[in-house]
């Protein structure tokens, strides 16, 4: 059974109590539709689009590439101690992202940074907290291979699911009729990951005209963050990341020095990727260690113009912000929560 | 075109109070075609003087023209200024760039009489850039190359829009509502040159750490650059949607387009003269309240005030050497 129909037999099975019953059973007879996970398109500030089109060329997004991906997403095996999944660290209710400050891995090892949220990233061209990867299709190498994290070659991992018939079959489909490799179990993986879109939220659907979710909050946090917080410098409307990389004033001397580690620049230390804030709300803990456990913890940091490094970059400054401006910004900030994204039955095991 | 009615919520407010706020006078501007500052070339033909559309595939000038490249590095002091890296200041001290972008578009080759021939802003291999727009950025080494297509002949210099023209900047699905949309590209978020509205895009950011201490472990001597100038850590060039325009800016030497090519030139672009600019005695009244670095209510973020030293810029742009052609 597919993952959409599954989802939907149990969301009727739930609602099925006695005195509705009859009722209840005639619904249930034709689980209601669900979206494909190729059939979502560019949330508001995104260029136009369906997702499909933001594939690369050499790794088209197909429904059964990502149905795969899904599947592998949840799969414990492509971790050495068949302990670990991609979806042990990116949970969907927390945005993809782990509420854990720095995850754990095989053996209970523990990484160095914050597993970030897995939010429409499918306009992104680099990846990871320093930009080490140029593609979704390399990014999730990583981290099965990672001796922190998952640890299987990915040799291994390829050979585990080439023992599995089911899987050997729907690679064959998704793939033109080849095995499991390397590529296309990357491949898969970064279809899926490219399917999580997520563009209902009370903001874009204020974009759209309807405040009904868009309190009063909400609408002076708005006028802060595109204001005079300047929160918007790094964190644009719509997609709410500019895709840089920013000494955001976390960073002190001794520390992960970031971008620095990839580039060499002396200019790069401390500088991490800027994140997406859609869904920051469910995603805590912040920043690229995890070390800020609230977003008023963040909105605090920020107003105090960083922790103090002389490296910070220079349009980090102090600010003047009201407990009544960090309550209104935090809501505004809740505004970027899209529900429906957290629960979308289509990205669930 | 971008208009201000459908903007929901917030942005309605904060684009309305802006404009509103403007000094009087400012308004007027609306009307004039060109760049404020003296900034329309003479017999000016330029996207600005009138176009009133942004295409994503602009229209060919030049199909049969040459291609020339320019390769653009920028220079402090006099040397080259490395990225990412501490560059000494002649007082004294150090200057690590974290972060220079723009924006050209609107390119035009001055003949000797002061005609103006517009070329096609086209890659290496000749395909128009997306919009007519070439994004510099400072990070990404192939964008530091920018072509144009350009018809053979002798020119006296060249004009280009430090930024983009008023047609790109207003476009109706960059503002936030039903048909909020960035496009791919040069013009995309991760530009890092966007800006909230009514601001439209930045033309021109740029972030650098500057320390102050020289190497003796002292304070500077005084004095910064070309003449005194001091180097500031931080600006951010923009308009005002249909009322503060992207400068066009003057490079004078002459360049010769063979009949033939690819061609490759090298252009500096002179941060001591972005330095002078973004620090000289103009009227910046005209930086409406609200803005970002700008004065009154909303109240402005203390501390960069990027957005006045941009403005000053802006200004003053067309009469600085920004750009040289190396013979």
């Amino acid at each position: 059974m597919a993952a959409r129909d599954r989802s939907a037999a149990a969301s009727c099975r739930s609602r099925a109590v006695p005195l509705f019953l009859a009722v209840a059973t005639a619904a249930c007879q034709k689980p209601t539709p669900v979206r494909a996970l190729t059939d979502n398109s560019a949330p508001a500030g995104y260029p136009k689009g369906p997702i499909t089109a933001v594939a690369p060329t050499g790794s088209p997004l197909t429904e059964a590439r990502a149905e795969l991906g899904r599947r592998l997403f949840y799969d414990k095996r492509l971790s050495r101690t068949g302990a670990i999944a991609c979806a042990s660290c990116h949970r969907q209710e927390h945005a993809f992202a782990d509420p854990a400050a720095v995850s754990k891995g095989v053996d209970g090892r523990r990484g160095t940074r914050n597993a970030p949220a897995l939010v429409n990233r499918a306009w992104s061209s680099s990846f990871f907290w320093d930009g080490r990867a140029s593609s979704l299709e390399q990014l999730v190498g990583h981290p099965i291979e990672n001796p922190l994290e998952m640890d299987l070659p990915i040799a291994y991992a390829v050979s585990a699911i080439g023992s599995d018939v089911t899987y050997v079959r729907d690679f064959a489909m998704a793939f033109g009729g080849a095995p499991p490799s390397a590529e296309s179990l990357r491949q898969a993986l970064a279809s899926f990951v490219r399917t999580l879109v997520s563009g209902n939220s009370p903001y874009d659907r204020h974009l759209r005209g309807d405040d009904r979710d868009f309190g009063p909050a909400a609408l002076r946090g708005e006028v802060l963050f595109f204001g005079s917080a300047g929160c918007f410098r790094c964190h644009p409307g719509g997609t709410f990341s500019n895709e840089g990389y920013f000494n955001n004033g976390t960073y002190v001397e001794g520390a992960d020095r970031g971008r620095q580690a990839i580039t060499g620049r002396s200019g790069d230390i401390g500088k991490f990727r800027v994140p997406t804030l859609r869904n920051v709300a469910v995603s805590a803990p912040y920043m690229h260690d995890g070390s800020l456990a609230t977003l008023g913890e963040v909105i605090d940091q920020y107003a105090r113009g960083g922790r103090g490094d002389p490296t910070a970059d220079p349009l980090i400054k102090p600010l003047a912000i009201s407990d009544a401006d960090k309550a209104d910004l935090i809501a505004f900030l809740g505004s970027l929560t899209d529900t429906d994204f957290l629960s979308d039955p289509r990205y669930k095991p | 075109m971008r208009s201000l009615r459908p903007v929901p919520g917030t942005f309605r407010v904060l684009a309305q109070v802006a404009l509103l706020s403007l000094p009087a006078g400012c308004g007027s501007e609306a009307s004039h075609a060109g760049p404020i500052g003296g900034a329309l070339p003479e017999g000016g033909t330029l996207a600005e003087a009138g176009a009133p559309s942004c295409p994503e595939t602009p229209p060919t000038l030049h199909a049969a023209g040459t291609v020339v490249t320019f390769q653009t590095d920028p220079v402090l002091g006099g040397k080259a200024m490395i990225y990412g890296e501490p560059n000494a200041l002649p007082g004294g001290g150090t200057l690590t760039p974290l972060n220079l972008r723009y924006f050209l578009s609107n390119v035009a080759l001055v003949r000797g009489d002061g005609s103006l021939v517009p070329v096609d802003i086209v890659t290496a291999t000749g395909a128009p850039e997306p919009y007519g727009v070439h994004l510099f950025n400072a990070e990404d080494p192939p964008s530091t190359s920018w072509s144009i297509r350009a018809p053979a002949g002798s020119y006296r210099g060249m004009n280009l829009m430090l930024g983009i023209s008023d047609a790109c900047n207003a476009m109706d699905n960059l503002l936030p509502g039903p048909r909020y949309s960035l496009p791919a590209g040069a013009l995309g978020a991760d530009s890092q040159l966007t800006w909230p509205p009514p601001f439209g895009y930045l033309f021109l950011r740029f972030e650098a750490r500057i320390d102050t201490v020289g190497s003796d472990g002292g304070t500077p001597s005084g004095g910064g650059i070309d003449g005194g100038v001091e180097p500031i850590s931080a600006i951010a060039m923009g308009g005002l949607i249909h009322q503060l325009f992207a400068p066009i800016v003057h490079v004078d030497q002459p360049l010769t387009v063979p009949a033939s090519g690819p061609v490759t030139r090298h252009l500096r672009f002179d941060m001591d003269q972005v330095f002078k600019g973004a620090t000289a005695n103009v009227d910046v009244s005209r930086v409406p309240p609200g803005a970002p670095g700008g004065g009154g209510p909303p109240p402005a973020p203390p501390g960069t005030g990027e957005t006045v030293a941009g403005e000053r810029l802006r200004q003053t742009a067309p009469q600085l050497p920004l750009f040289v052609l190396d013979p």
